[in-house]
């Protein structure tokens, strides 16, 4: 068996814009729920949720498109229901569907661009600030799909940067001139009291501004506001790199701290509203405390180092068990650091590396493709002729085929055929499938479109060809699975599929609707069974050749990572994101031999990573090993034999030797 | 007995008038204790090596000094605030001792009294954290002896009317400190952290803040603790509790406690009192360990310095900074007084310098300085030399008895014990390169009594430091060569600073000569990175344009005075009987001489230029035998030392390098011509040379093994001594006097507590090998010189403590010097004359040539002291010896393989023949 490293993928992750917790923080006294989630927002327009369990998994991505960055991003909650919004570049206020990975629905603000945007505290409201000086009140109070254009607040003549709630009254905006603004957003009868703070004037109305100081002449562009816990605390952080704190009460200046040597782009406070971070254009995270609570004294406690590029976005989570303070920006990785202990408790950095479905090889046919955002590339690379021998750099691979689609949509999924004759490519809105002919030159491929009024018409989130290259299956963001026949009628069938049935609609799935979504396919290498998993654990063995369910697996109890059949035995292996490994005898419909004995005493070095597998390998030549892999580890189990389990030699009895 | 007692009373009568006198030391460093304001803020205290000294303000000098003895065991200073003002002001101050003493000093009578505490169940004295009840009780931060580092804060009556009472204990503490208002108190102790316990490992710092419950009467604590996992390397809390720990990564790590909070807090507040009272802030800037920390009077500002010797404040509101560079030295104390208007800082590794700085404008108001010399490594002995002697070392006053007779007896031993302390092998230690003293007359104001001062190169820098030992306080700084100042980029730390290896002054002190060498900064990486830049500079007495004091201006800079990259060895002034004495010779290791005159020493103007008149060149032909440059084989990789005398006639200079000595003759304006070697002898001092000089028409020189008396009119040695080991560079271990010369040997000597080193200090006439005196001293000593007095011999030395002391002879006028002698030296008479060898039976010190046996005799010592007897029978009239009767005892092959006893035996044998 031979490795490569393939260092010349040309995979370009995009900087980190936007980060939201599905959850404000709790009291310490009190767990995180079960729904928390992180919307992590891309410069591509890809908004990608982690669940922080099991050390940061990553569950869905939302596919965006060309020129739809995400510019801001907001988690409400409708009883039970998780709602997620975004803005990008655009004038609208987008829901997310997070079944299907699709754009609920658009509300236009009417108000030019929308630069800023954030959920009142009761969730039932979203103020988006916009480029023409308005701040447009969104009542989103009707449920998932509902958002209704609620107030326009009192207008000015520079866009409104930065937005927060004070209570869930007023409206706090950093604007392009300078100036801190808030309006009462709502009137105080609409909703209850919060936190002592009281809405004054007319609704809509400025009640106060803050001014921020001019550097060389020109405005300030206050890039971030938060509004402290308790209301009484204004802070903002500017282009001059200040962070200012304010009486919310009187909007008069408390304390200015010039700690950083450039624009200081974002904040997050933690729960107890007594610390606050500021991070940007200069690559630090600072934090900065009550070091006086009388006299409501801020001081800048320390600073910390972990990016090397400009911090885009902070947020901060805090419960009795989870305590994150997330940054991420141009540097592409999301960091993940503690509020708790920020100065000297350890920081993970989640690796840069391309997500699974981006990466395809062909092994007899030494091809691997790579496809994102827009485009598909594939590589052929030189053969080993023996193991010792060096090929020379840049000689041992070259680009054959390269596709630019011209959709707007970004892929979701590509596939290459076994035999490397078809290449299925999809996105949300359509499929598009090539045949793939040997150019003349002599090396290379010519990408030839397959004319598939079908396909056309069908976008899927995942694509597999089964062994024989023959079948296409697509499964859709609805969890509908088609099977495309090539050379064969431009139809789709559906196997059938009734999702996991065995579970009622528990409350978890309410909120997170895409837990039931299928995220992986496998086929057998001789094509007899064809097995999916779903986010929820749930794993299915089709019969491929009579299209029927075969087995369904018991249920797993955390997510799939990777599905794998064994090249000889139709045996399954399912890796989970727990770094479980189980091995499914297909045929006797039950856990493998060596699942049994071995899953639950894995060696702790293997269940201690905390990158996820993202994939698995099984030589040929030696069909007991599998190889898996994540974004910063390699390991090699060799299901033949048994785990040694660490045993003390027992005396023999003569006293003289070791049993 | 009569007889006896007699002796005892002419003994004693003698000694009184003549012994050599021992000064009181003088000069010192500074205790390792930081000073301490006055409450009123108009006077520091500051604790010196040999007494405590009260400086005033507005004077800006000291007003009182009150000797202290042993302040080398001061751990703190105390200002007792509750305790009245003397009538002049002056403050109530205790001095800690760390072995359970409190001493209080009495300004007015300028006495001291001490209070042991040591019955009362303190050991070890770390702190002084209150004084109650008109000194009648002591806070203290004390341990037992056995536990040094588990402190305890008790309360102990002074007179043991009450059990003191223990009020605190922390196990493991290093570090201690205390608030300006002596309301707070912190410990800082390293502690096996409890989550590691298990494992075993780990060990987390734990400081212990602390407040008294009562301020005044200190008789309860409350304290909190804070863990933390960085090792700490200074800590300070101020007045409203909040900590500040400086690390050894460079870190400040600030602690606020958590204080009153809002009411919508209250819940929260009690999640933090559970489980951390404390709110981390971290300061960053110092990149080196952090060695001084202190809060300014209000909490507002944090004072924070290190070995960057920047001065750093951090306004703790905004977290601005403000620095103060370039300070003399590291920072290790930093003292805010109570009004928060002066900060004294001590700086320097070993508190060299106490700077007393304004606040307003941060412009130092007052420095006190100690000596600030450098002291240079010796090499090491060789292994040849170091393992020999495993026997027990015996102090000079024990005699080693073998088949003699008893005076010879004691002859011997007192030699054979100079060999004993040659035979152990001398540890590492360090020696000042150059140090030279120097009255300064002030020219224009004739009637005030010349000073006497020291002249130190320092360290760093290149300055020379000018140190007058009589008020023990430095005059001036005089800065040699331009040196980088270091402020805070790394790299710069790499650029070495020039360093002063040669240093003298004229005799009439109008002249100084300076020979500064740069190595080439090795950061720019070119190619004449191991390029030396030597150079010579000449300085006129400033004085005038000075008001008074010491001040030095450079008349002339030669750079590279013996050609590029080659090194000054040695520099000579010339006798006042050479130009008025307004010249030098230098002299470089391959024997090349220069002689530099000023262009017109008369009139000392601006046009004043130094310029070398006579030169002789390296190639210049002495007749060298070639086995005589053939060194040791561990003085090979370095060349070996130059060392320079000018006869006070002005006719020849001598030249000793390597075995060699050469007498070169001094060109004259009327032969006009070079320097002309007229004599080379080699060998005859049997080992590398280190110092010489010229006594009359003796040669004396000093070299690693031995001292060796050369008479030139003779033309043979007149003497010479094994007197142990002087490493190499020691040129200032020997000085010359009108007719007598000194001479310094470090020794090392078993003590309870494993190698002590010790030194001796010989007086020799240059015609006996028998001392005048000889001087114990319980340090090693680093440089002596002579003094040109009129009245008195004195020889001054100073020791590694930096103390420096005073050897002054008989009177001149009594005479310990025969007139004969006098004429020997200025007049050169004939080689048969006959020379008085009348060992000064009133000098009193040591050794006496019995007329009628003709034997030497060596009083016994009773003890280690100066004290001297002489021996029984010794009233006889002087007696005249010639000096060639000796001569066979020096001719034989005992004394040229060091046989000393073998010596012995001959030197009896001739002076036995001659009785009869």
């Amino acid at each position: 068996m031979d490795f490569r490293r393939c260092k010349f993928l040309d995979y370009n992750s995009h900087p980190i814009t936007a980060l939201a917790f599905s959850h404000a923080s709790v009291t310490s006294d009190k767990y995180a729920p079960k729904t928390l989630r992180l919307a992590v927002g891309r410069a591509n327009g890809d908004i990608e949720i982690w669940n922080p369990r099991s050390s940061w998994v990553h569950e869905i991505t939302l596919k965006g498109g060309r020129n739809r960055s995400i510019e801001g991003l907001a988690w409400t909650q409708s009883g039970a229901d998780l709602r997620l919004f975004s803005i990008g570049g655009s004038t609208v206020v987008t829901e997310w569907d997070l079944q299907t990975g699709l754009p609920l629905d658009h509300c236009d603000c009417n108000a030019g661009i929308v630069w800023s945007i954030a959920p009142s505290p009761d969730g039932t409201k979203i103020a988006a600030g916009c480029d023409d000086g308005s701040v447009v009140i969104v009542d989103v109070e009707g449920g998932r799909g509902v958002m209704e254009h609620g107030r326009i607040l009192q207008r000015h003549k520079s866009r409104v940067l930065s937005i927060a709630w004070r209570g869930n009254t007023q409206v706090v905006g950093g604007c392009a001139d300078g100036r801190i603004r808030v309006w009462t957003a709502v009137a105080a009868g609409e909703v209850g009291e919060l936190n002592g703070a009281t809405s004054e004037g007319v609704v809509g109305r400025i009640i106060g501004t803050m001014r921020v100081d001019k550097a060389q002449g020109e405005e300030t562009l206050v890039w971030s506001v938060v509004v402290l816990g308790n209301g009484k605390t204004i802070v903002s952080g500017d282009s001059t790199g200040s962070v200012k704190f304010w009486d919310a009460a009187h909007f008069s200046l408390l304390q200015s701290f010039k700690v950083h040597e450039a624009d200081v782009l974002c904040l997050a406070s933690n729960e107890a509203a007594d610390t606050v971070f500021s991070a940007g254009v200069d690559h630090k995270i600072v934090r900065y405390s009550v070091v006086d609570n009388k006299l409501r004294r801020w001081a800048n406690m320390s600073s910390r180092l972990l990016h090397a590029h400009d911090i885009r976005a902070l947020v901060s989570y805090e419960s009795k068990n989870a305590n994150y303070l997330i940054s991420g920006g141009v540097e592409r990785s999301i960091v993940i650091n503690s509020v708790d202990n920020f100065i000297d408790g350890v920081f993970r950095k989640i690796p840069v590396s391309p997500p699974r479905h981006h990466v395809h090889s062909v092994g007899d046919r030494q091809l691997v493709a790579l496809c994102g955002d827009n485009q598909v590339k594939i590589w052929a690379l030189e053969k080993f002729h023996s193991s010792s021998e060096a090929i020379p750099e840049g000689k041992n691979k070259r680009v054959v085929a390269s596709l630019a689609l011209n959709n707007d949509e970004n892929i979701t999924h590509a596939a290459l055929s076994v035999d490397a004759k078809y290449l299925a490519v999809a996105t949300n809105a359509e499929t598009k499938l090539f045949l793939l002919l040997p150019s003349k030159q002599g090396f290379g491929f010519k990408a030839k479109k397959i004319a598939s009024p079908a396909l056309a018409g069908q976008g899927c989130s995942i694509l597999g060809f089964d062994p024989s290259s023959q079948h296409l299956v697509l499964v859709t963001a609805e969890n509908e699975i088609f099977i495309y026949s090539i050379g064969h009628q431009d139809k789709l069938r559906e196997l059938p599929y009734t999702g996991d049935s065995a579970e009622g609609k528990g409350e978890l799935k309410q909120a997170l609707p895409y837990l039931d979504n299928i995220n992986n396919l496998a086929f057998s290498a001789d094509g007899k069974y064809f097995a999916l998993s779903t986010i929820s654990g749930y794993v299915v063995v089709y019969d491929w050749p009579n299209q029927s369910i075969h087995w369904s697996l018991p249920r797993i109890p955390s997510i799939p990572s990777v599905l794998k059949f064994c090249p000889d035995n139709d045996s399954l292996i399912v890796v989970t994101t727990q770094m479980k490994v189980l091995q499914f005898s297909v045929a006797s419909q039950a856990l493998s031999d060596w699942s049994r004995r071995n899953s639950g005493i894995l060696p702790p070095e293997f269940n201690n990573l905390v990158d996820k597998c993202s994939g698995i390998s099984i030589d040929e030549e030696a069909p007991d090993r599998a190889w898996m892999w994540g974004a910063s580890w390699l390991a090699n189990f060799d299901m033949s034999a048994d785990i040694p389990v660490f045993r003390i030699p027992k005396r023999k009895r003569n006293g003289l030797s070791v049993e | 007995m009569t007889e006896s007692k007699d002796l005892k009373n002419r003994r004693r009568r003698r000694s009184k008038k003549q012994i050599w006198k021992l000064s009181a030391p003088q000069g010192g460093a500074l205790a390792n204790v930081a000073p301490v304001f006055s409450d009123d803020h108009r006077f520091l205290v500051v604790l010196h090596a040999l007494e405590i000294r009260l400086y005033a303000f507005p004077a800006r000098q000291c007003v009182v000094r009150v000797p202290i003895v042993g302040a080398s065991m001061a751990v703190d200073l105390y200002v007792d605030s509750s305790a009245e003002l003397t009538s002049e002001g002056f403050p109530k101050v205790w001095v800690a001792m760390r072995n359970g003493v409190c001493i209080s000093v009495d300004w007015k009578s300028e006495s001291s009294k001490s209070i042991n505490l040591n019955g009362l169940g303190v050991q070890r004295i770390h702190k002084i954290l209150g004084v109650v009840d008109q000194a009648q009780t002591f806070v203290l931060a004390v341990s037992d002896g056995v536990h040094d580092s588990d402190i305890s804060i008790v309360r102990v009556s002074a007179d043991g009317s009450s059990p003191p009472s223990t009020l605190l204990q922390v196990n493991k503490a290093s570090l201690i400190s205390l608030s300006h208002s002596k309301s707070h108190f912190i410990l800082g102790s390293s502690q096996l952290s409890k989550h590691y316990k298990k494992a075993g490992s780990g060990s987390v710092e734990v400081l212990t803040v602390g407040k008294f419950g009562n301020p005044t009467s200190f008789e309860t604590v409350v304290s909190t603790t804070i863990e933390r996992a960085r090792s700490s390397s200074t800590i300070a809390v101020s007045d409203s509790g909040v900590v500040a720990v400086g690390s050894m990564t460079g870190v400040i790590d600030l602690y606020y406690p958590v204080t009153d909070a809002e009411s919508t807090n209250e819940r929260r507040l009690e999640y933090r009192q559970s489980s951390k009272a404390h709110v981390i802030r971290t300061l960053k800037w110092h990149l080196d360990p952090v060695r001084a920390l202190s809060f300014s009077l209000d909490g507002n500002y944090l004072i924070s310095g290190g070995n960057e010797k920047v001065l750093l404040f951090w306004q703790l509101d905004t977290g601005n900074i403000q620095f103060l560079p370039r300070l003399p030295g590291p920072i290790t104390n930093i003292v805010v007084d109570n009004t928060s208007t002066t900060y004294a800082l001590s700086l320097g590794n070993n508190n060299e310098d106490i700077v007393l700085l304004a606040a307003t404008d941060l412009d130092a108001r007052l420095r006190v300085s100690s000596i600030n010399a450098s002291y240079n490594d010796i090499p090491p002995l060789s292994l040849a030399r170091a393992n020999i002697s495993s026997k027990e070392p015996q102090s000079s006053a024990s005699l080693k008895l073998l088949n003699l007779s008893e005076e010879a007896k004691r002859a011997k031993g007192f030699i054979s014990n100079i060999l004993d302390s040659a035979e152990i092998s001398l540890p590492n230690f360090s020696i000042f390169p150059s140090a030279i003293h120097q009255f300064t007359p002030h020219a224009q104001q004739q009637s005030l009594k010349p000073h006497l001062y020291w002249y130190f190169p320092t360290i760093t820098d290149a300055q020379i430091q000018i140190y007058d030992p009589l008020r023990g306080e430095q005059v001036a700084v005089q800065s040699v060569a331009r040196t980088l100042q270091l402020g805070k980029v790394l790299f710069e730390e790499a650029i070495p600073d020039p360093t002063i290896t040669q240093l003298c002054l004229s005799a009439d002190s109008q002249w100084m000569a300076t020979v500064d060498e740069t190595t080439t900064q090795p950061i720019d990486d070119l190619l004449s990175k191991s390029d030396v830049q030597i150079n010579l500079k000449f300085w006129a007495e400033d004085s005038a344009s000075n008001e008074g004091a010491v001040g030095w201006k450079l008349v002339s800079q030669i750079t590279s005075p013996h050609g590029s990259d080659v090194p000054v060895a040695a520099v000579v002034a010339a006798p006042q009987a050479y130009h008025r004495g307004h010249a030098f010779i230098t002299a470089c290791h391959g024997r090349g001489l220069r002689l530099w005159r000023p262009r017109i020493p008369q009139v000392r103007s601006r046009q004043v230029e130094w310029s070398a008149r006579h030169i002789i060149d390296p190639s210049y032909e002495f007749s060298i035998s070639k086995s005589s440059l053939d060194f040791s084989a561990d003085s090979v990789r370095e060349l070996p030392d130059v060392s320079l005398a000018w006869a006070s006639d002005a006719s020849i200079v001598l030249l000793g390098t390597g075995f060699d000595i050469y007498v070169v003759a001094v060109p004259t304006e009327k032969s006009g011509g070079s320097f002309e070697a007229v004599r080379c002898f080699s060998g005859i001092i049997g080992s590398p040379v280190r110092g010489l000089g010229l006594i009359g028409t003796s040669i004396i020189v000093l070299s690693e093994r031995q001292l060796t008396v050369y008479d030139i009119l003779r033309d043979d040695i007149a003497w010479s001594a094994n007197i142990g080991y002087t490493p190499k560079g020691c040129k200032a271990l020997i000085a010359f006097g009108e007719s007598s010369f000194a001479v310094a040997i470090n020794y090392a000597s078993k003590a309870k507590s494993g190698l002590a080193l010790l030194s001796n200090v010989y007086l020799f006439s240059h015609k006996s090998p028998i001392p005048l005196h000889v001087a114990q001293h319980s340090r090693p000593i680093a440089a002596v010189h002579s003094i040109p007095s009129v009245s008195k011999q004195k020889f001054t030395f100073i020791d590694t403590d930096k103390t420096i002391y005073t050897l002054s002879g008989p009177d001149a006028a009594t005479g310990a010097e025969p007139l004969k002698d006098a004429d020997v030296g200025d007049k050169a008479p004939a080689a048969e004359a006959e020379i008085t060898v009348d060992v000064v039976p009133d000098a009193g010190s040591t050794a006496i040539l019995n007329p009628k046996s003709g034997k030497f005799t060596i009083p016994a010592k009773e003890s280690t002291t100066e004290t001297t007897t002489i021996p029984e029978g010794s009233a006889q009239p002087d007696v005249v010896l010639k000096t060639t009767i000796v001569d066979t005892v020096f001719a034989g092959p005992e004394y040229a393989v060091g046989d000393l006893d073998g010596v012995f035996d001959k030197l009896l044998e001739v002076i036995g023949q001659k009785e009869e």
